[in-house]
């Protein structure tokens, strides 16, 4: 039989990043995927990044991932989104060729020592009487047997996809479902519950006519994604355009409603309403006269347009329809048409913070499989359950990213503890810690994780470690150059803290000040300074609400005995079995109230232990 | 575990009393002895001493050193015995609270310190989970009664209030690239100020009835000359307000305290309720409403002689839109030609008739608002919460370059106002976001 250190199931964001930093680990390491060819497809929208996805897709970078570079070899088009707003919340975002993109990411599988690639569909995983994993079995019959396992299976199980009445059962974008793996995880009593996604129609790019539509070029300093990249990486950048609807776009949709699976309940799984089908924003928001489409190019060589912000599971007929009444679209043909797509997914509430499954040990789950949505968030789930798989394979101690510090933190924390209850995805307003969690800090924030779990090529560790330092000395400088402004002297650093003030201007106000090189290494620094008092109060507070929570509760409570406690809280806390007090905290049904309940019953449990030693000693 | 801070809280029931009794516990009691007494205690000694803060003498006062472990928490305790009554004591115990190493103690704490410190046994300790439980709801909807006129609902309305603004700003934020209708950034400003001024508003009631409100408030309404005042005085046992025939005689309205069954209350007479077009009585039933308002109880009081009259139906309907504990007493039944039924208690005033029975349906009430030592410190708690919130909010400035950071301030004034209201309804901000804005690119 062969035998591997950590397998992985599935192809996609996450299952590719999670292969990637498993070999990075050192381990022998196995990627199962139906086809190679589908390694690093982008089968939604063609765009990496965004606000709260930019964050994620460069933390993915500091640790060493293959996302944000790959974005930087396939973007045809990037922005800083909220370039006006505070530094806190700039997002990278870049619109990709998919092909391009494909082939980034296939180069970097090929390319990675320690990891093979094998094309064939897992039937079975294979889990001892003790409820342990240790291998899969593949549709062949053939067994392969390793330490840990990776379940990256997206949207595949039991996945089903609508177009007006017709139905059908596939995977991803015409790939199979599967189903048997679906079963097989049924039959091992995980929790599996179903939400719903959509996608739009894909227009054929010649047949629209540009010239009525607002052109969206992207930005003129353009930003670069990975830590690792340069501008000369990215390829020819292309313009994106923005289309209406109107009045009559929105009767024709509203007369075919009764055809909309979502709409006549054929669909019975959640979607998310951060992403609704043009269905429902017709129906939610019937004052609306016009509603935005992003008409974004999917690649350099190819003629198709993903037409943002229209995703419809309309009959077809009707598709064509409402998408012919919009201004520029009027003789469009559709290449593909939308669809909604419902599948399963496991409750991720049965995940330990380093996303190993609770009742069944070395297997780890990632991506959608686990109730999120993006690639963004599939590719961040990926490395660390990536790293974590590896660490478990190597008998180390695995890595819990935290809250305070990423939002890959954020993200695991939110879904371990609240679940899924839509397709889980990825704001700012997320993190409690925004200001700190920055795009401009990530290789601060990250980078010693990155290096003790030898995530990072000597050359780049150098990199990064050059680039701290060059900081530091930046910072320091700043402290020690002292200006004169409004008749007060005050360092350089003192007049960055106030309001309305950058790096650039002090080279105005004090003539034998040079820019650092690169000046970008000070304007980080500038933005470094103006967040510091926030960023310290924000850790403060943590610290202070903190001080209680790190009491921990002791295994052996019986949560069902606590009458005080809601019949919810006592539910929730016997299924989640908080570790901490400040787990406990998150769980849904926990008030202050039942919080101070829980820890008074951790002390009396610890007395309790206390009592019963002192009795067997005497 | 040992604990590192010093708490403080009354000991004694709240309200007006001869003796009220303060407990401090924890490291630091022999810093507050230091502080604030002349001269040392001695262990387990009861001394006559004065209290003193700034120079001012607040007090003159027995004070208790019990040194750990031999103390009911096992740690440092003081008590201080001072002449009761609201004001003394709450000066006394903010005092001790407000140096940096002392707090005021959350509900159940002394005893949890006991138990920690093995004071008390282990049947005793987990008794206390649902006592603490129980006695944290209680004491906050207590002390919600307590700061009554709405003072909930009015914490929730400036609630409301930042968290529209929140929802605007958060979806400028997360959304940038959706056509999101928000409101204008001098919008918001306008509506930073007015949830400022809402704060302002509310610290200043808050602090009028922290002042003001050991003890419930009671207010007598009724039509003119249904004999208010004449059972006002009747209840007070002397003359505090005028009685007088003539309608529309105590336009403004008049209070005292006094004690039923050792319940504090403060009594209200009120002006006569009736439609007018005379300004002065019309700003009177303004008063009279505004002081049901805030009361924790309402009697009102029918005119047995006339007999219930369509304006009391009016006034009875609206006072039962307050929401808040209400006796109708029906008086002058010794003048009562129809036997009708108006209200529940039927007395006379002027004769002297049922009297006692009000006064015990009066203390029923009481008992069941269920109050108890820890209203005051939650009070106290809430109105620190509500200057906390309002210097979060003050501090922010609404530029789009700072988008981020006023965020982050509305973020923290939120915070402080869910404390206060106790829980906070999970992920309601982007709701708000999905449920205003169609979002969806």
């Amino acid at each position: 039989m062969k035998n591997y250190d950590v397998i992985v199931i599935g192809g996609g964001h996450a299952g590719t990043e999670a292969c990637l930093a498993s070999a990075r680990c050192g381990c022998k390491t196995l990627l199962i995927t139906q086809r190679f060819e589908t390694i690093g497809q982008m089968s939604c929208n063609p765009s990496i990044g965004g606000i709260g996805k930019g964050h994620l897709a460069k933390e993915v970078d500091a640790l060493g991932g293959a996302m944000a570079r790959a974005a930087d070899l396939s973007g045809i088009h990037f922005r800083t989104l909220n370039k006006r707003k505070g530094p806190a919340v700039w997002a990278t975002r870049a619109q990709a060729d998919r092909e391009l993109y494909k082939k980034a990411i296939q180069g970097v599988v090929r390319r990675q020592k320690n990891l093979d690639v094998c094309e064939s569909e897992v039937i079975d995983i294979l889990v001892d009487k003790k409820n342990v994993c240790h291998g899969v079995e593949l549709e062949t019959k053939e067994k392969i047997s390793s330490k840990a396992v990776i379940l990256t299976t997206g949207t595949f199980l039991s996945g089903k996809i609508f177009i007006g009445e017709k139905s059908f059962e596939a995977g991803r974008d015409g790939d199979k479902a599967s189903n048997k793996l679906a079963k097989r995880l049924r039959d091992l009593g995980l929790p599996l519950g179903r939400l719903k996604t959509g996608t739009p129609p894909r227009l054929d790019g010649r047949t629209i006519d540009f010239s009525v539509l607002k052109e969206q070029p992207g930005d003129d300093l353009r930003p670069v994604f990975s830590f690792f990249s340069n501008l000369k990486d990215h390829p020819r950048q292309i313009s994106c355009y923005i289309g209406r609807t109107n009045n009559q776009t929105h009767e024709v949709i509203r007369d075919s409603l009764n055809k909309s699976p979502a709409f006549n309940g054929v669909i019975t799984g959640k979607g998310p309403r951060y992403c609704p089908s043009i269905e429902d924003k017709v129906t939610r928001f019937k004052d609306k006269e016009s509603h935005q489409i992003f008409l974004e190019p999917e690649g350099l060589n190819t003629n198709i347009v993903y037409p943002n912000g229209i995703s419809t599971s309309l009959p077809e007929e009707d598709q064509e329809r409402f998408i012919r009444t919009i201004p520029g679209l009027t003789n469009v043909k559709i290449e593909k048409f939308g669809y909604a797509v419902e599948y399963d997914f496991l409750d991720p509430r049965g995940l330990s913070s380093f996303l190993e499954n609770k009742a069944i040990e070395n297997l780890f789950l990632a991506g959608q499989i686990n109730g999120t949505t993006g690639y963004e968030e599939a590719a961040s789930q990926g490395i660390a359950a990536g790293i974590n798989a590896a660490q478990k394979a190597l008998g180390r101690e695995m890595w819990t990213p935290e809250r305070e510090t990423s939002y890959i933190g954020v993200m695991i924390d939110d879904l371990i503890n609240q679940g899924a209850p839509e397709p889980y995805r990825m704001f700012t307003s997320r993190a409690e810690n925004r200001l700190y969690l920055r795009e401009d800090n990530v290789i601060q924030r990250l980078s010693s994780c990155a290096e003790k779990y030898g995530l990072l090529e000597d050359n780049k560790l150098e990199n990064v470690k050059t680039y701290q330092k060059n900081i530091e000395k930046e910072l320091g400088r700043l402290k020690g150059t002292k200006i004169e402004i409004d008749d007060q002297i005050i360092s350089a650093y003192e007049y960055l803290r106030r309001p309305n003030t950058n790096y650039e201007d002090i080279e105005k106000i004090k003539n034998d000040f040079a820019s650092v090189e690169p000046q970008e290494i000070g304007i980080k620094c500038a933005i470094e300074i103006k967040y510091e008092g926030y960023v310290k109060r924000q850790k403060q507070d943590i610290q202070k609400s903190q001080r209680d929570y790190r009491i921990e509760l002791p295994e052996e409570i019986d949560y069902s005995k606590i009458t005080a406690l809601s019949t919810e809280a006592r539910e929730n806390l016997s299924r989640i079995r908080p570790k901490t007090l400040l787990q406990a905290s998150k769980i849904s049904g926990i008030t202050p109230a039942s919080l101070s309940i829980l820890k008074i019953q951790a002390k009396v449990n610890k007395n309790n232990k206390k009592v019963s030693e002192k009795n067997a000693r005497s | 575990m040992k604990t590192k801070d010093t708490i403080v809280s009354l000991a004694s029931p709240s309200g007006v009393s001869a003796v009220s009794v303060i407990r401090c516990s924890g490291p630091n009691v022999q810093t507050i002895i230091k502080r604030f007494f002349k001269k040392d205690l001695e262990d387990r000694v009861a001394t006559y001493i004065d209290f003193i803060d700034k120079k001012n003498v607040i007090d003159d006062v027995i004070a208790i050193l019990y040194k750990g472990p031999r103390s009911f928490t096992g740690e440092d305790m003081l008590e201080i015995l001072c002449h009761g009554g609201p004001v003394i004591y709450q000066t006394i115990i903010s005092s001790i609270a407000s140096i940096e190493e002392a707090r005021e103690a959350e509900p159940g704490e002394f005893s949890e310190r006991a138990f920690i410190n093995g004071k008390i046994d282990l049947p005793q300790a987990e008794a206390i989970c649902s006592i603490i439980n129980s006695e944290t709801i209680e004491a906050a909807n207590a002390a919600r009664k307590a700061l009554s006129g709405g003072f909930s609902e009015e914490v929730i309305s400036i609630d409301k209030k930042v968290l529209n603004i929140r929802v605007e700003i958060e979806a400028l934020l997360d959304f940038p690239d959706e056509e999101i209708e928000h409101a204008g950034l001098e919008d918001l400003d306008g509506l930073i100020k007015t949830a400022i001024a809402s704060l302002d508003e509310l610290i200043e009631k808050t602090i009028a009835r922290c002042v003001l409100s050991d003890g419930v408030r009671a207010a007598i309404l009724g039509r003119p000359n249904a004999g208010k005042s004449s059972l006002f005085n009747l209840l007070l046992g002397n003359d505090a307000s005028i009685v007088n025939k003539q309608q529309g005689t105590t336009r403004d309205v008049v209070f005292a305290s006094l004690n039923l069954d050792g319940a504090p209350i403060f009594l209200y007479d009120t002006a006569g309720i009736r439609k007018t077009t005379d300004p002065i009585e019309i700003e009177g039933c303004r008063r009279s409403y505004i002081t049901a308002e805030n009361a924790d109880l309402i009697i009102y009081l029918f005119d047995g002689e006339e007999g219930e009259t369509l304006e009391d139906k009016e006034v009875v309907e609206k006072i039962k839109n307050m929401k808040k504990p209400i006796l109708l007493v029906t008086n002058k039944i010794d003048l009562r030609e129809k036997k009708e039924n108006q209200g529940e208690i039927e007395i006379s005033a002027k004769e002297n008739i049922g009297i006692d029975l009000l006064k015990k349906k009066i203390s029923e009430e009481i008992a069941l608002m269920g109050r108890n030592s820890s209203v005051s410190v939650i009070k106290n708690r809430q109105l620190t919460l509500l200057r906390e919130a309002k210097d979060n909010i003050l501090a922010l400035n609404i530029s789009l370059n700072e988008l981020d950071l006023a965020a982050e301030q509305l973020k923290r004034t939120q915070e402080c106002l869910v404390k206060i209201l106790g829980e906070e309804e999970e992920d309601r901000v982007l709701s708000g976001i999905f449920s205003n804005f169609c979002i969806g690119k």
